[in-house]
């Protein structure tokens, strides 16, 4: 699959913030998209991983495997 | 002069306890009291624990002993005095999670884990201290706890407290939680053995969580033995767990003098990327050799992506964390610790495309690792990449190369969350510094048994049970 490019900004930050009801100061949106950064590009490496044929719904409770 | 009862009764292994205990041979009311003048002295400096019920462990021991005297014996934690993870809740008394947020919280009734100890006779010492919501850090409010092994050290990660208190003689055995390592971790820097178990053997009902899909309840204590009897105690289907196992579960210490004959061990490649203290590597090495020598098949084993279920553990517990935090991320931002409240925004922030693709990813590790375990019994590898870390640090350095602390401190504990298996910590010496050292031995789904089995077999042989810390 195509590894998306994310791209993760203060301002986006801080615009989501607002739109998902959470209070993030212009200092705290700018410390978070630093982070959520580096985690994102973590997420991009899972897009390269073929997953056809597996679902997350068969994940728990391992009994029911 | 020093007597037994000063010295060595708190290092005794529960085990022993139980039968001297069952004997007649001492009482629950002494060994209590003793527990709790050492936890009176030796706390102030350790911080282990945030609450000390010393009135209801008192009187659960008058109970236990009067019990006993009638010839009526709950089983092998009859008497014992245990401590419990401070996420846990306690009817009648506070359960804080480590957090602001929870500080006055009373539930109203036990969770099933503190439920099933009663059961068995145990003594509940306290209430021991943890990482904020057991996710991320400490909480100034409660603050780090210290290793007994060296107090400028930490406990590692969130049962830090749990593990302290059966390192230091302050507990035969404790409860902890481990979402991504937060048993085998602090397991691991302290020096005892501590099990995370298949995922949704042991209940998580009346326990806070962190991340539901890779939360588990687990013991600690200071030999494989004492390990398997608290397992035996808690675990088993609950219907007040969504997740639970439905299986009925087996004596878990049926198979601890079975050898290791006819065992097959997978050692994982691990990549050039991975750096790992010398000292911890040549420790995992030589516990390998010691496995073998007693008859272990060993073998080398491709586990492949291990390296990104770190990041499919963020992605699904930071989620998960983030959806039974909407209501304080939105009233009560300002009584989070800096490092939670990033953790919780974090997963706040996450699109709901990647957690579902981090499932998938899962899922795909999972086929994985059961095409793995098709081939061998038991998982080898180092729990952590790296002794326990000096408090307060945030970066540590591995083979001579300085890397983010929680980046290297997630790397082997999180693949066996993620598929479920369970997976134990066992001591396997002390470095330079005499600072602990640990292996971790996973194995197939519900098979606890084996690898308690293995854990033992290599205990006995090293004997590293043996050795108490200096600050206790």
């Amino acid at each position: 699959m195509t590894q998306p490019e994310f791209a993760v900004t203060a301002e986006a930050v801080q615009r989501y913030a607002e739109m998902i009801d959470i209070k993030v100061s212009a200092a705290e949106a700018a410390t978070l998209a630093e982070q959520l950064a580096g985690g994102f590009a973590g997420l991009a490496a899972l897009w390269a991983v073929h997953v056809t044929g597996f679902e997350p719904s068969v994940t728990l409770p391992i009994d029911h495997w | 002069m020093s007597t037994e009862t000063d010295t060595d009764l708190p290092f005794t292994s529960l085990s022993e306890i139980s039968a001297r205990l069952e004997k007649g041979e001492i009482t629950s009311v002494t060994v209590t009291r003793l527990m709790l003048d050492r936890i009176e002295r030796l706390n102030p400096k350790l911080n282990c624990f945030i609450t000390v019920l010393a009135e209801s462990a008192l009187a659960q021991a008058e109970r236990m002993d009067r019990l006993a005297q009638a010839g009526l014996r709950l089983g092998p934690l009859h008497g014992v005095p245990v401590a419990i993870k401070d996420n846990m809740a306690t009817r009648g008394i506070r359960t804080t999670a480590g957090s602001r947020i929870l500080a006055d919280w009373v539930p109203d009734e036990d969770a099933t884990v503190v439920q099933r100890l009663k059961q068995a006779g145990a003594v509940i010492l306290g209430k021991t201290n943890l990482y904020e919501f057991a996710f991320g850090g400490v909480h100034e409010d409660y603050g780090e706890v210290r290793n007994p092994w060296q107090t400028d050290r930490t406990c590692s990660a969130s049962s830090s407290g749990p593990a302290c208190v059966v390192a230091a003689g302050l507990a035969y055995a404790s409860l902890g939680t481990d979402t991504g390592g937060s048993v085998r971790l602090p397991a691991a820097a302290c020096g005892i053995v501590g099990l995370k178990p298949t995922y949704g053997v042991v209940s998580r009902a009346g326990v806070v969580p962190a991340g539901y899909s890779l939360d588990h309840v687990g013991p600690f204590a200071r030999t494989v033995r004492d390990t398997a009897l608290v397992q035996n105690a808690i675990a088993g289907p609950d219907a007040r767990d969504p997740a639970g196992s439905r299986r009925p579960v087996a004596d878990v210490t049926a198979d601890l003098g079975l050898g290791l004959r006819g065992i097959v061990a997978g050692v994982p490649k691990l990549q050039a990327s991975e750096l790992i203290d010398p000292q911890m590597r040549a420790a995992c090495d030589a516990a390998i050799a010691s496995l073998a020598e007693q008859g272990a098949q060993i073998v080398e084993v491709d586990l492949p992506d291990h390296l990104l279920s770190r990041t499919i553990m963020w992605a699904i517990a930071a989620s998960e964390l983030a959806e039974s935090h909407r209501d304080y991320l939105k009233t009560r931002p300002q009584d989070y610790s800096p490092t939670v409240l990033s953790l919780v925004r974090q997963g706040a922030f996450m699109p709901a495309v990647e957690y579902v693709h981090a499932h998938r990813v899962r899922q795909k590790i999972i086929a994985d690792y059961q095409a793995v375990m098709r081939s061998v019994d038991v998982i080898l590898m180092p729990v952590v990449p790296f002794p326990a870390w000096p408090v307060g640090a945030e970066e540590v350095t591995v083979a001579n190369v300085q890397e983010n602390l929680m980046g290297s401190l997630t790397r082997y504990c999180p693949p066996f969350n993620i598929t479920g298996q369970p997976a134990i910590s066992v001591p396997a010496g002390f470095d330079g510094d005499g600072l602990p050292l640990a292996l971790q031995i996973a194995g197939r789904w519900h098979e606890e048994a084996t690898v308690l089995r293995v854990a033992h077999a290599y205990e006995q042989a090293a004997g590293w049970y043996r050795a108490r810390p200096p600050f206790a």
